[in-house]
């Protein structure tokens, strides 16, 4: 009996360190009425991590469109610009909230989890390659490293993208006036840090951003011609 | 495998696909009066002239208004703030003086904004015109 507890530990702990991580972000905003029913997926989805094989990693890129009557305070255009690059890589005649990018791959409707999971599944058929990060917080500033070796990739952005582990906002105008919108892995920074073929290393320092809680710090390298997720890594701060 | 059921239990059971083009116009001419017809894809809504301020933004019709036709107003069939289905605008020509004879081109300025039950879409902007004949004209 013993033997086979430590076997299923062994079993259980060697699936946990094979968890491809994927990368889902969430086009979203606090001033669209269907997003939050979306907001809550991603966060099921973060927190359960209910795909077998897959290590979750989840961004909310809150969009600019939508501040018209609520200004969102996480919104950015620079979101806004990359949801309409992934309409291209997609074919897309448009943009629309909340909508849901898995791996750089996928898209559809934010809110909707059998999507979701046929996305997921799809994405864990490929490979990814190994990335390393490490970052460290002190005063206002983030120090990361990232690393990567024998990428081959025939052009590739690499990405750090910072993310309050949570936030909420009471909101007073618009559609959601009079609810409380809750939020996890809000972006509050992200940046290309350079561009990669096949080895990249490189000490990145950024300013951390105002009122932040929490953060998660992610890299990633994206296919230029594509928009596939070639690599990614998460560090908890 | 319990924590996956719960996850697909806690969402809705499937989604449509996202149609980023939902409403159609069309501008034709009557005599006095032009229709803009609104034709909303199933299960979207159009937000209405008569929308609220605060949250998406209302429609807009801007007719370019010149020295024939110097202040146009368009309405709508019913006040509803979101309309769903066939739509009919009118827009009231009142002349100042006659159309001339080789006609006259009207430019219409559409700005809306329009949701499903699960997704919103930003801000979208059309351009229509219409060449009004003297035959569309009853003074």
């Amino acid at each position: 009996m013993k033997l086979q507890a430590a076997l299923l530990i062994t079993a259980l702990a060697a699936a946990a360190q094979t968890r491809l991580p994927i990368l889902l972000e969430l086009f979203t905003s606090e001033g669209c009425s269907s997003c939050p029913s979306a907001d809550k997926l991603l966060e099921a989805l973060d927190k359960t991590q209910p795909i077998p094989g897959a290590d979750l990693i989840v961004l909310g890129e809150h969009v600019d469109y939508w501040d018209g009557s609520w200004k969102d305070r996480f919104s950015s255009p620079a979101f806004t610009k990359r949801q309409w690059d992934y309409a291209k890589y997609f074919g897309l005649r448009g943009v629309y909230t909340p909508q849901l990018v898995v791996d750089g791959q996928s898209e559809f409707v934010g809110s909707s989890g059998p999507d979701a999971k046929a996305a997921i599944n799809k994405a864990l058929q490929n490979h990814k390659h190994p990335l390393t990060l490490t970052a460290t917080a002190s005063g206002n500033k983030l120090k990361a490293n990232i690393s990567i070796n024998g990428l081959g990739s025939k052009g590739a952005t690499v990405f750090i993208a910072l993310a309050d582990e949570e936030a909420q906002s009471q909101v007073s105008r618009g559609e959601n006036a009079g609810r409380l919108l809750k939020h996890i892995a809000v972006v509050r920074a992200m940046q290309a840090v350079g561009d990669i073929t096949n080895t990249f290393q490189k000490d990145i320092n950024l300013s951390l951003p105002a009122n932040h809680g929490s953060l998660r710090v992610v890299a990633f390298v994206q296919d230029k011609a594509t928009g596939k997720i070639l690599a990614i890594k998460q560090e908890k701060l | 495998m319990l924590r996956l059921s719960l996850f697909l239990l806690a969402t809705r059971l499937g989604a449509f696909a996202p149609n980023l083009d939902p409403v159609q116009w069309k501008l034709t001419g009557k005599p006095n009066q032009l229709i803009l017809h609104a034709s909303i894809a199933e299960h979207y809504k159009l937000y209405s002239l008569t929308k609220p301020k605060g949250g998406p933004i209302p429609l807009e019709i801007k007719v370019q208004e010149t020295d024939w036709l110097p202040k146009i107003q368009p309405t709508q069939p019913n006040p509803a703030p979101t309309l769903t289905g066939e739509i009919d605008f009118k827009i009231p020509l009142h002349f100042a003086k006659p159309i001339p004879k080789e006609g006259l081109t009207l430019h219409v300025d559409l700005r809306y904004q329009s949701c499903s039950d699960e997704i919103c879409l930003p801000p979208t902007k059309r351009e229509l015109e219409l060449k009004l004949l003297p035959a569309n004209q009853v003074l």
